[in-house]
């Protein structure tokens, strides 16, 4: 664990790597100078994983998770020093302790860090002293003496907040007495999404060597997909918020250089131009709300945010604003409503970058984002405390409407794209409904079997000659067997049908949801759930059933792209299985070393809200409600598209079905909202700008311009006329010097010679004279 | 034997060489009044260097004569070479250095 900070930096070595000699050493293997360093991400991370499954991880009696904190040397020197004596009462010598103490006492209040000496700080050093004396060392674990078990016991009225993971920083630079650091915060969480995104960036780079194979700049594709997973690396094992929003805007610009690769077609341009701005719209609000973070709190580094958001010792009004922000930031980049419009555009770029851009990355850094800073968004919008907020709001309405969307499309990849929106709805949805293991168990099972979908429609797609329309597809079960099979296993746990894997996360969220307090939020995941098999049932049927539509002669993909579908199907079909109501081995793994989120979500800072969430009744009933919802859409998909029986023209006859279809198709009327707004204030935007222009700006340039020339003038009569003459008149004088003086140049050597004689004696008399 | 003798014979071998510098319009005879001048501080080398008893004195007359010979071997050459240019030896003439 202590070599995840390494995942980020082997992956930037693999784009410098390829975008350097990509073209030189390896021409047309440029895979083979990234895909390395990919298989050394994904090992650091499987080992990472193991320790996180196997060493840690364990539950004591009371229910309070153990933690490792292993301790860099550098962060035992500079924080133990000043741990304020808490950490040294208990008489171990055990490193730590100390920070552990420490990182109590910056939780605790993070003014006492700052310095400060007022009421608020010394209530902090009380809860050091107090979550120190409890602190009890446990005895070392296998990794030998560096690593240290300690058991974190926390302040009890916080509840079962335990020690922190593995921080590694140095000190980046300072600006106005901040210091800011570079480092990384490992914890089950970060690992979880660590093993992720390297498993699925390395089979998505596997099966982009069949699939782009004799593409146009094929190198600058690896390079930049190698960055993607490096930015996204980055962003997961951040410790604070500056470096968080370096990897988020590593990864908008990859998307942008993605989506629009190939640049050729005007709409492909477009696309990436639109995603690139819209991300930024809503990247405005990340930025704010980073920057009122640090104002109120000031520190960007995650964990002291958290800890402050949830003691309470930032809050208010600020806090709120800050939090609405970041999730306006959330907004744009996880696509939901109602910035979701670039996701489907974004289909422009090659499949496999979808599918990166879908599952593993990008989208999923919004809700991570969330995840991360669940303390902040949890007091924030003051999850858990009313029946509705903001987060679980948008995150519902993004899920029904997109999933209607879906509903809609001929485009295999407009289908998985708005199939996307609605998941990222879901996990949105379950976070802001304070189901923070629901929300990220969806999306971790979500990034497999998306990806799985995703490469799959890439190799229909490829197969059927760069053919994205399901109307022109069909039948293609026999002659695609692999992706047909693959499709279906990511199919079903898509749509949730037991025991898949989005079976356990769907339900773990709607039964999150239901127990939260949020009924209203269960219906409308419920409803999502039935259009969601409703949508992939119909995308399977059309793609893979009846007969072939098309006109060119589809084949199976080779092996290098079916090798990782056939790779992806195994985790899409069974991880579900970590995550099972009656015993929840995912939620242990993710809350490893981590403030127990589920906790945040349900502790309230005023400490109204005491939920329950052991498994009951309910929650079977939910799963098989959810499981019936699922089965119906799939039966009734197929009910509709492969038997036909309903009439064809059924949206013709009846107004308000057509006047539905009309509304979806043109997708909610949305991008000509966007667009409308644009061309309404176009003209006068531009008569004002262009006002401004001639009556302010002309005028003060104009102005600047004449005195400008004026002031050259002036430099110009001075340079002539005053300098030009000392100059000149120093060079004639010099000449009529010389005229006069080179007279003594004679040319006559006794004449030299008497002068000389001459000054010698007089010197000589002068001497004597002196003498 | 009194220092001041030969101090007298060599200031006035000196002002004759100076004079003979000065004066004289021949090149050939401007080098030998040179030597007369070198000549000069020979003595007084010597002088000075029997009076204080010191062997360095004359040693350091025999490396202005070694010298002297250089010198006059060059002056000649230069000399000859403004004969051949001017086919005198004029000094008052030779005024190439002129400005």
């Amino acid at each position: 664990m202590k070599f995840l900070f390494l995942l980020p930096l082997l992956n930037l070595a693999g784009f410098l790597l390829a975008i350097f000699f990509g073209k030189s050493v390896a021409k047309g293997k440029a895979h083979l100078l990234t895909v390395p360093f990919l298989v050394v991400s994904v090992l650091l991370s499987v080992f990472a994983f193991g320790q996180i499954v196997f060493d840690n991880g364990t539950v004591d009696d009371d229910g309070r998770t153990v933690a490792v904190c292993s301790v860099l040397a550098e962060s035992q020197d500079a924080t133990a020093a000043d741990g304020h004596g808490g950490g040294h009462e208990s008489g171990h010598e055990n490193p730590c302790e100390g920070v552990h103490a420490v990182s109590a006492a910056t939780s605790g209040v993070t003014s006492g860090t700052s310095g400060t000496t007022d009421a608020p700080a010394g209530h902090g050093s009380d809860e050091v002293s107090h979550a120190a004396a409890a602190g009890v060392v446990r005895l070392a674990s296998a990794d030998g003496g560096e690593t240290d078990v300690a058991q974190g016991v926390a302040h009890e009225e916080l509840g079962k907040r335990s020690s922190h993971g593995i921080d590694q920083s140095f000190e980046w630079f300072t600006i106005g007495g901040t210091t800011f650091h570079m480092g990384v915060h490992v914890d089950g969480l970060a690992v979880v999404l660590c093993l992720m995104v390297s498993v699925i960036a390395l089979m998505i780079q596997i099966y982009s060597i069949g699939y782009m194979k004799g593409e146009v700049r094929y190198v600058q594709f690896m390079a930049t997909i190698s960055l993607f997973a490096g930015g996204m690396l980055l962003l997961v094992l951040a410790s604070n918020l500056f470096l968080a929003i370096f990897g988020w805007e590593i990864m908008g610009l990859c998307s942008y250089l993605l989506i629009g690769h190939y640049w050729e077609e005007r709409e492909n341009q477009n696309a990436a131009i639109k995603a690139f701005l819209t991300t930024r719209t809503g990247d405005i609000g990340l930025l704010s709300g980073s920057f009122i973070l640090f104002g109120i709190a000031g520190t960007l580094n995650i964990q002291e945010l958290n800890d402050a958001a949830v003691t309470g010792t930032i809050g208010g009004v600020a806090l709120t604003t800050a939090a609405i922000a970041l999730f306006i930031g959330v907004i744009g980049k996880s696509a939901q409503f109602p910035l979701h419009t670039w996701l489907p555009d974004a289909m422009a770029g090659p499949t496999p970058v979808s599918a990166l851009i879908h599952a593993a990355t990008m989208v999923v850094a919004g809700v991570y984002l969330v995840a991360r800073l669940y303390g902040v968004f949890a007091a924030g919008v003051e999850i858990g405390e009313s029946g509705v907020n903001l987060i679980v709001a948008i995150g519902c309405v993004t899920a029904i409407i997109a999933a209607f969307l879906a509903l809609v499309q001929w485009d295999i990849k407009k289908v998985l794209a708005y199939s996307t929106i609605s998941q990222l709805g879901y996990m949105v949805m379950a976070l802001g409904a304070g189901a923070w293991g629901a929300g990220v168990f969806h999306v971790f099972t979500h990034a497999f079997f998306k990806a799985l979908l995703f490469l799959g429609s890439g190799s229909v797609i490829h197969g059927c000659h760069h053919e994205q329309d399901m109307r022109q597809m069909g039948g293609l079960r026999k002659l695609m067997p692999k992706t047909f099979w693959t499709w279906t296993i990511g199919t079903l746990a898509l749509s949730g049908i037991i025991p898949f894997a989005g079976f356990w996360s769907k339900d773990e969220i709607l039964g999150g949801a239901y127990q939260n307090g949020y009924e209203i939020f269960f219906v409308g995941g419920a409803i999502v759930a039935f259009l969601t098999a409703f949508y992939m049932g119909r995308a399977t049927i059309l793609t893979f059933f009846g007969d072939y539509r098309g006109h060119a002669h589809p084949h199976e993909s080779p092996s290098l792209m079916t090798g990782p579908l056939l790779f992806l199907a195994v985790p899409s079909a069974l991880v579900g299985l970590f995550g099972t109501p009656w015993n929840n081995v995912f939620l242990e793994w993710v809350q490893t070393f981590t403030v127990k989120m589920t906790d945040f979500a349900l502790f309230n800072p005023l400490g109204k809200v005491a939920v329950h969430h052991e498994v009951e009744t309910i929650t079977y009933v939910l799963a098989g409600v959810s499981l019936a919802l699922a089965l119906l859409g799939l039966g009734l998909s197929w009910v509709v598209f492969q038997m036909k029986k309903t009439p064809g023209d059924l949206t013709e006859r009846i107004a308000a079905l057509r006047v539905g279809r009309t509304l979806l198709e043109n997708k909610y009327y949305l991008d000509d909202l966007y667009g409308g707004i644009v061309y309404t204030f176009r003209e006068p935007l531009a008569k004002a700008v262009n006002w401004t222009n001639k009556h302010v700006i002309d005028v003060v340039l104009d102005l600047t311009g004449k005195s400008m020339i004026e002031f050259g003038k002036g430099t110009y009569f001075f340079d002539q006329d005053l300098l030009d003459k000392v100059y000149d008149g120093s060079a004639v004088g010099a000449d009529r010097g010389g005229n006069v003086l080179k007279r003594m140049q004679t040319g006559q050597v006794q004449q030299y010679l008497a002068v000389f004689l001459a000054a010698s004696a007089g010197l000589g008399i002068l001497l004597l004279a002196a003498n | 034997m009194d220092t001041v003798y030969p101090l007298t014979l060599s200031a006035l071998l000196f002002g004759i060489g100076v004079y003979g510098i000065l004066a004289r319009k021949n090149a050939v005879m401007i080098l030998a009044s040179v030597e007369l001048m070198l000549n000069a501080c020979n003595i007084n080398f010597v002088a000075f260097g029997a009076a204080w008893n010191e062997i360095s004195g004359q040693v350091f007359a025999l490396f202005v004569i070694a010298v002297a010979a250089a010198e006059v071997g060059i002056g000649l050459a230069i000399v000859l070479l403004i004969y051949r240019n001017h086919v005198n030896v004029n000094v008052d003439e030779i005024d190439s250095m002129k400005w």
